[in-house]
This record gives structure tokens, sequence and C-alpha cells, in this order.
């Protein structure tokens, strides 16, 4: 794991920014597949805690769980607009905001990113970290062996 | 704005990138479509130094979580459970109180 960090980390013109390891499975639940959960803070949020989210390159946009929400709902930028968006469990209708996520490392440097993120009332599911507005934002790399997740800032 | 959200929520992203980066040029005075512009297209991005923490104790809690943890909201640093409780709202107030050496990592056990 070290290697992999000093390689993509370390070098002259790094790869990365920032490391941290993340969970292959969702607490508690028994899941056929391995996912990639990692840890981000939302900016603001009371008590200052940090969550996971499913990475999710085939999610469109970042989608808030019902505690994400309910902790950032008092520092929330105006809202963009609502809209009703077309997900795997069908029309949902929410409204969309800008968040400042910050993907935390245990290497490098912590990375805050402006996300568009999706807040639905009733979303039971994990959060999620998707494509447009959030992942398109990043450079990042995964290392299944070790279960670590290196990001950057797309340039 | 209409057009813009119509394309968000059809999961056109890149058209809604450009109507918002055209409307914003059209109609500079217009907040919302600055704000959404902004979102779109002039997003920022800052970096700051690790702690050198890592949540290694939390994720092997986290990998064969008790019984009586199944459906809560549980508050970890480290391997110690600071706080569960069944809403955002009570596990904040749980917090409150609680001086902690870093920030939870919260978890909704499945």
């Amino acid at each position: 794991m070290a290697d992999f960090d000093s390689a993509l980390l370390d070098s002259e013109e790094p790869f990365a920014t920032g490391a941290s390891t993340y969970s292959d499975t969702y607490p508690g639940v028994d899941e056929l597949h391995p996912r990639i959960y990692v840890e981000f803070r939302p900016k603001g949020a009371d008590s200052d805690p940090s969550f996971l989210a499913l990475l999710d390159t085939g999610g469109h946009y970042c989608i808030l769980s019902e505690e994400v929400a309910s902790s950032v709902r008092n520092h929330l930028s105006d809202c963009l607009g609502q809209t009703v968006l077309r997900t795997a469990h069908g029309p949902v209708r929410g409204e969309l905001y800008m968040l400042t996520i910050e993907l935390l490392a245990e290497a490098g440097e912590h990375l805050d990113i402006d996300a568009v993120v999706f807040i639905a009332p009733g979303w039971r599911a994990p959060s999620f970290l998707g494509y447009s507005g959030m992942l398109d934002r990043l450079r990042f790399a995964l290392n299944p062996q070790t279960n670590r997740f290196y990001f950057a800032r797309a340039l | 704005m209409e057009e813009i959200l119509s394309h968000l929520g059809a999961l056109r992203y890149r058209k809604a990138q450009l109507v918002a980066q055209e409307a914003a040029a059209r109609f500079p005075g217009h907040a919302g479509i600055r704000r959404m512009d902004r979102a779109l297209n002039r997003w920022k991005a800052a970096t700051r130094p690790a702690d050198g923490h890592s949540r290694t104790e939390e994720l092997a809690w986290l990998r064969s979580p008790p019984e009586s943890a199944r459906g809560k909201l549980v508050a970890l640093v480290g391997s110690e459970l600071v706080a569960a409780a069944d809403t955002m709202a009570e596990l904040t107030e749980c917090l409150r109180s609680k001086p902690l050496s870093r920030s939870p990592l919260v978890v909704r056990i499945g």
C-alpha cells in the first residue's frame, strides 16, 4: 500500500493529492458483490460528522441519505431548483443544491469540492457519490487489493 | 431555468451545463441562473493537509456490528461507539454533550 501511496502521491507531478481506505461492504448488509463506500464530510453539518457514501460511476448525481440531508439542512445554499430524477427505484421528486463535500484523506490532503447534490425527502438508501457534478470533477483511482481510494481535483 | 432543470431531471447534464453557460452570458443579472451556472460550470475545489488519522478501527468495528445496533444510526470514534440513535437529530443532540478527540464517523447500520 505504501508503495502505491508513494507512486501516486509523492511523485513530481502526483496523480492524487489524497488517499483513504474504503469499505467494500455496507455495515450490517449482506451484499452479493463488493461495492465502494468512501468517507466524506458535508461542509457545515451539525457536530461535524463524516459519513460513508457509495462511489457510483453509473449514478448520475450525488444523492444524500436522509441523515446527511438532515445534518446539513440548516446550512444549505439556495435551492437550485426542483426536479424529478429518474432512478433505479423509479422517478423521485426532490431538490438540487450545491454543497461542498470534503473527501477525507488518511495520507496527503483532504479535498473540498463543490458538488451538485440531490435531496429527496424520504430517501432511505445510503448516500451516493454520482458522476455528474461530483466524480466528473475528480481524478481518482482504486486499488481493490488494499481498498485504497486515491483522489485529486480534475485539472 | 425551467429548461436547465428539465435537462437535469432527464439526466442530460452536459446539455444543462451548456444552457446554463449560455443563459448566464445572456442574463447576467438573473440570480438563479448565475447560481446554476456556478454550480454546474464554475465550481471550486481546495485542499488542506490531512491530520494523519485513519478510519481503520471504525471500519473494523463496522464489519461486524452488534445485533443491538441493527437499524440504528451509530457514531464511532476509533473502535468506540460514542452514540447511537434512531434519527440524526437525536444523534446530533447526543454528540453535542460529548467531548470527542476527533469528528465521528456516522453510519446507519443495515
